[in-house]
């Protein structure tokens, strides 16, 4: 009986030291920077603009991996441990986040604590099925949760980035904001260009585009004689010639992208998300863009090149290839130069086969 | 554009077929000795060793579809020809061939994976090389198949002998003064290049079958080497065309689909044989009978579980529950005026032509926060009453807000006063700002015969309420 009791003190005594050791170890940690690990390298460059330099900014899923699914390895788990904010989705996007958390032993950042920041909230999400059934392919039951290529919808990401970091820093709320705000008009001025956007203000544009009436409305109307739409500039300006022009996608991940710039998506190349073409689907495709004369397929460079280069062929339409996230490729290394090369490939492509000049 | 004509399902599944015709022919050759040498998985082995040296390429900056990685990849395969044509002649076969070849293929999958997952890019690339699909490829693929296969084939057919007798007895063909060493790795070293050819396009499991079971189905009807290549070609044959079929009407994935309606072909002449080749048919088909107890017995069974297994709550469903924060965000109630201003501008005018009720649009005006929700509320107030519409239209262009929505107020009321301002809010001074609001109120006043409060009648504004 005494024994035990003298171990547990013994016990007792190791851990308050360790406990007292760690503390004062972790006291000038408290100064430190923030260690965020976002789901991906998108979310993590957003979050590096809202952050700045109070924050170190990890992500999981690689450069150019389908955001579906990651490798379970050890130094995922390793990095979850460290993290004071974990930055996903929050849809059923990354469904391997669950097992990953618990793996980490970090409570911080389950669900529902302070440091796990979903910043799906508030976006008006699209493509919500009617019937949840896995029959269908890989349907994601809350609507289409690739959210970060609707330009409008980074802005968003950005502000719930800035009010969860705020909850686990509140000592940088002010900062995490500004950089937000920061961001906010870094879009809006690449958006729409400085003269629309003294016209209009953010918050009607903004609407517009996530209408997918933006470019429509500018032509229609004008300002003392001049038509709206010579006014804009930036990426609504570069991207205005793509607008209503019909397009294949591979997989149902481009709806915020091609609702914002007025670009027609027609079919897919998966007959359901996540499931590979079959004969007949390949056929009904190639029908498809052979009546409607659709002359391109956009694709995220982690999908099968073959395959969209094969149905290119077959009805000589152009592939538009593309990095999906921050850091796909060489030389795009945020967020807007990721916007930029999307509508660069795609203005090249829709080029080559004439359609636009 | 309805000049294009539809494409058919021949022209579709044209290329297909050709490619699995070229398979069939030499990979039913190869089957063949596979099966008498009794190294059933060699192929799955060499197969993995190549996509590893595709793996290796690709770390080194080769893309897995180019001529390098081919190069890379059979370099590796041939490599492993190596190791199997030494370890085939190890004098006392204590370890039998096949565990090595297993080894093989464990050792080059776990490395694989080790070394895409140091390379920056591209894992997805090699697993679609390794499922491969014949549902893709084109017509120089089908075209430069053919010809290495050919030459594969001219090889075997002038050495045949060779070949044939270091796979029927190593230790007899030892004997007749032939190197097995020699034509073992030569042996391998074909059959390697062929894999690695196939496997490119066809992807493991189909290369698998085409190998196997035609040499399988042959091997069990006829002893003769001759007649079981010409049944493993006229079964490879038959079994594409209806398997290629059968994924067209059925809308399955095409090389799955044909390597099962193979699995399904193969069992099918296994029962007909037992039946044949019994002493006792009737016995025999009453066996075939139980069988088909047994198996209905067992689909009974997983019915039965499945049902179970709904029943319990929480056995089949994901373990991991889906995210609360997931649940459907739109079920929070909000106000009309707030849903109002929600609507993107178009939508606003759309609405907006609905509301009639003259008390509702004022107190929605003074409630909503953007002034483009204002400008729509305010221009139908005034198609309702002017006067109240003009009274609205002015404290919007005198507010702080965006200068489109009071460009458009100012413009309306021009129409109001039958008197265009002209005014270029972009561009204008303070100065001139004043004087054009000055001359509204002006008009306001005089129409709506109530002056509005702080702007004495008649005398201009002193200060501009706007920046």
């Amino acid at each position: 009986m005494s024994s035990r009791y003298r171990i547990n003190v013994a016990r007792w005594s190791v851990g308050l030291l360790i406990l007292a050791a760690s503390s004062a170890l972790g006291a000038p940690m408290a100064h430190a920077k923030l260690y965020v690990v976002a789901s991906n390298p998108t979310f993590a460059n957003i979050a590096e603009y809202v952050g700045g330099n109070l924050l170190k900014v990890d992500y999981i899923t690689k450069e150019d991996e389908d955001p579906h699914f990651v490798r379970p390895k050890p130094s995922f788990a390793v990095m979850l441990s460290k993290a004071d904010a974990l930055v996903v989705t929050g849809l059923d996007l990354e469904l391997w986040a669950p097992s990953l958390i618990d793996k980490s032993m970090n409570a911080k950042i389950r669900e529902g604590q302070v440091g796990y920041i979903a910043v799906h909230d508030g976006i008006r999400l699209l493509e919500i099925p009617r019937s949840g059934s896995r029959a269908s392919g890989g349907v994601h039951l809350f609507g289409n949760p690739h959210i970060y290529n609707g330009p409008m919808n980074a802005k968003i990401i950005a502000t719930n980035i800035a009010i969860g970091l705020c909850k686990v820093s509140q000592a940088n709320c002010e900062a995490f904001k500004a950089g937000a705000q920061r961001f906010h008009n870094m879009i809006d001025q690449r958006m729409f260009g400085p003269k629309l956007l003294k016209l209009f203000g953010s918050a009607t544009l903004t609407r517009l585009t996530e209408a997918g009436k933006l470019i429509p409305f500018l032509r229609d109307r004008n300002y003392r004689g001049e038509p709206l739409v010579n006014m804009l500039g930036g990426w609504g300006k570069k991207a205005a010639p793509l607008w209503g022009l019909k397009l294949v996608t591979y997989h149902k991940n481009w709806i915020y992208f091609t609702r914002s710039f007025g670009l027609d998506v027609i079919q897919e190349v998966e007959p359901k998300p996540s499931i590979p073409p079959s004969p007949q689907s390949v056929r009904r495709l190639i029908n498809t863009m052979s009546k409607e004369t659709i002359k391109v397929i956009l694709a995220a460079n982690f999908y099968d090149e073959s395959k969209v280069r094969m149905i290119c062929q077959r009805v000589s339409a152009q592939p538009a290839i593309v990095a999906f996230s921050v850091h796909g490729k060489p030389g795009i290394n945020n967020y807007f130069q990721l916007m930029d090369h999307w509508l660069n490939v795609l203005l090249e492509a829709y080029r080559r086969t004439g359609a636009i000049k | 554009m309805s000049l294009f004509a539809e494409i058919s399902p021949w022209r579709l599944m044209a290329l297909p077929f050709l490619e699995c015709l070229v398979l069939v022919g030499i990979h039913s050759y190869l089957g063949l000795h596979v099966i008498r040498r009794q190294v059933i998985f060699v192929d799955l082995s060499l197969a993995q060793i190549a996509a590893l040296g595709t793996t290796v390429g690709f770390l080194a900056g080769i893309h897995p579809s180019s001529m390098g990685a081919f190069l890379f990849s059979l370099s590796f395969t041939f490599l492993g020809a190596a190791v199997f044509a030494i370890t085939r002649t190890s004098k006392r076969e204590r370890v039998p061939q096949e565990a090595i070849i297993g080894l093989v293929y464990a050792l080059a999958a776990a490395m694989v994976i080790l070394v895409i997952d140091r390379a920056p890019h591209g894992a997805e690339h090699i697993k679609e090389m390794l499922t491969g699909s014949i549902l893709w490829v084109n017509g120089r693929e089908v075209l430069t198949a053919a010809i290495a296969y050919v030459g594969v084939g001219t090889f075997h057919w002038i050495f045949r002998r060779k070949f044939i007798a270091i796979t029927n007895d190593a230790k007899e063909a030892r004997e007749q003064g032939i190197n097995v060493v020699l034509w073992d790795l030569l042996f391998y070293m074909s059959f390697g290049f062929v894999i690695t050819y196939s496997v490119n396009t066809a992807g493991v499991l189909l290369v698998f079958v085409f190998l196997v079971v035609p040499a399988v189905i042959g091997a069990s009807i006829t002893d003769n080497f001759k007649h079981q290549l010409l049944i493993g070609w006229g079964l490879g044959t038959l079994v594409s065309l209806v398997g290629l079929y059968l994924s067209y009407r059925l809308d399955f994935p095409t090389g799955p689909a044909v390597v099962a309606f193979y699995g399904l072909v193969l069992l099918l002449v296994a029962l007909i044989l037992y039946v044949v080749r019994s002493e006792s048919r009737l016995r025999a088909l009453g066996h075939i009978g139980i069988g088909l107890i047994v198996l209905f017995a067992v689909v009974m069974y997983f019915k039965g579980l499945n049902r179970l297994v709904h029943i319990i709550p929480g056995w089949s469903e994901n373990p991991y529950n889906i995210p609360k924060d997931a649940r459907a965000p739109q079920a929070k109630k909000r106000s009309a005026i707030a849903q109002f201003d929600d609507l993107d501008i178009e939508a606003k005018e759309q609405a907006v032509k609905k509301m009639k009720d003259l008390g509702k649009l004022k107190d929605f005006y003074h409630k909503a926060t953007t002034a483009e929700t204002k400008l729509k509320l305010a221009e139908q107030v005034a198609q309702l009453n002017r006067r109240e519409g003009a009274l609205l239209l002015l404290s919007l262009l005198e507010s702080k807000a965006e200068i489109w929505p009071r460009s458009e107020a100012l413009k309306r009321l021009g129409e109001i006063c039958s008197k265009p301002f002209d005014l270029d809010l972009m561009e204008a001074t303070p100065e001139q700002e004043a004087t054009v609001l000055g001359q509204v109120r002006q008009c306001v006043h005089a129409f709506t015969g109530a002056p509005p409060p702080g702007a004495p009648p008649g005398s201009p504004v002193p200060g501009s309420p706007t920046k």
